[in-house]
């Protein structure tokens, strides 16, 4: 578990802008996260708020746009900017600074070792019959 | 206001909309493909209400003026406004084949429905530059 998160801690440093990162499962249950010790306090509201439940329950909406389903949200809340990636059964929350790449963040995805540790992630984790948040959709890692 | 909204819709930009924030579509510009635009812009409205709800910096439950943190003015933040959101001021769904992005302005949506092509700070450029001409007008309108 350490050694995951100092994994996870080496990306706040290598994506410009990036303050936390927190791995869920689709109900919102943190598995893990990283965060500089200043953004400790976003990684728990986010936890608080629901935010990855409802992020979950706003991508199923946007299947119905009728552009497939939805792989990832970026919001701007003034504050920070948070990226909700979608990773079946795996929610990756990125909480960055109001100026941060969002571009990286949103490709983290193709990062090669950051998708391999989630794919090890998605292997122990058990899935769930396809319904919401992109149920036939993204991302299986 | 459908002219105005028009001038976004080039280069992979299919429709741009003015939505209330209850999901009432107020102004329609371009092709939303199979999806009609009332439904689309009421189920912009359902992801910009739930998104907002969850708020990690004082918003949820609405647009109040309450904050935890600092000034924010919605898209293109310029003009500081004593009854700006606190909560979200834009989001962005990225989806298999296009984008949607939602942006509050003076008391409204505006909402740019795009398709895969499109780069989403392309995206967010025009939508910046369609609030910056229609803010002050809506404002009028609105009162606020």
């Amino acid at each position: 578990m350490d050694s995951l998160r100092r994994f996870l801690e080496s990306y706040l440093s290598q994506v410009d802008g990036l303050s936390a990162i927190l791995l869920s499962d689709r109900d919102g249950v943190g598995l893990m996260s990283a965060a500089q010790p200043e953004c400790q306090w976003a990684v728990e509201a986010v936890v608080k708020r629901g935010l990855v439940p409802g992020f979950c329950q706003a991508a199923e909406q946007a299947g119905k746009l009728g552009v497939g389903p939805a792989s990832a949200f970026v919001t701007n809340y003034g504050q920070m900017t948070i990226v909700l990636l979608s990773c079946q059964p795996l929610v990756v929350t990125l909480i960055g600074q109001p100026d941060c790449n969002i571009g990286a963040m949103t490709g983290l995805l193709k990062d090669r070792a950051f998708s391999e540790q989630l794919r090890r992630l998605q292997q122990v984790l058990p899935q769930e019959s396809g319904d919401a948040a992109g149920g036939s959709g993204p991302v299986r890692v | 206001v459908a002219q105005l909204l028009s001038q976004t819709n080039t280069d992979g930009v299919q429709s741009s909309l003015l939505l209330s924030l209850d999901g009432a579509l107020l102004a329609c510009s371009g092709y939303t493909a199979d999806t009609d635009a009332r439904v689309l812009a009421a189920i912009a409205a359902n992801l910009w209400d739930t998104m907002e709800r969850c708020s990690v910096n004082g918003g949820g439950g609405g647009n109040s003026s309450s904050s935890v943190g600092g000034p924010s003015s919605g898209v293109g933040a310029g003009a500081a406004s004593s009854q700006a959101p606190a909560g979200l001021q834009d989001m962005t769904v990225v989806c298999t084949n296009g984008s949607l992005y939602i942006a509050y302005v003076s008391s409204i949506l505006l909402c740019l429905y795009a398709n895969a092509t499109v780069p989403l700070g392309m995206l967010r450029l025009k939508a910046a530059k369609l609030a910056d001409s229609l803010r002050d007008p809506i404002s009028q309108i609105t009162g606020k």
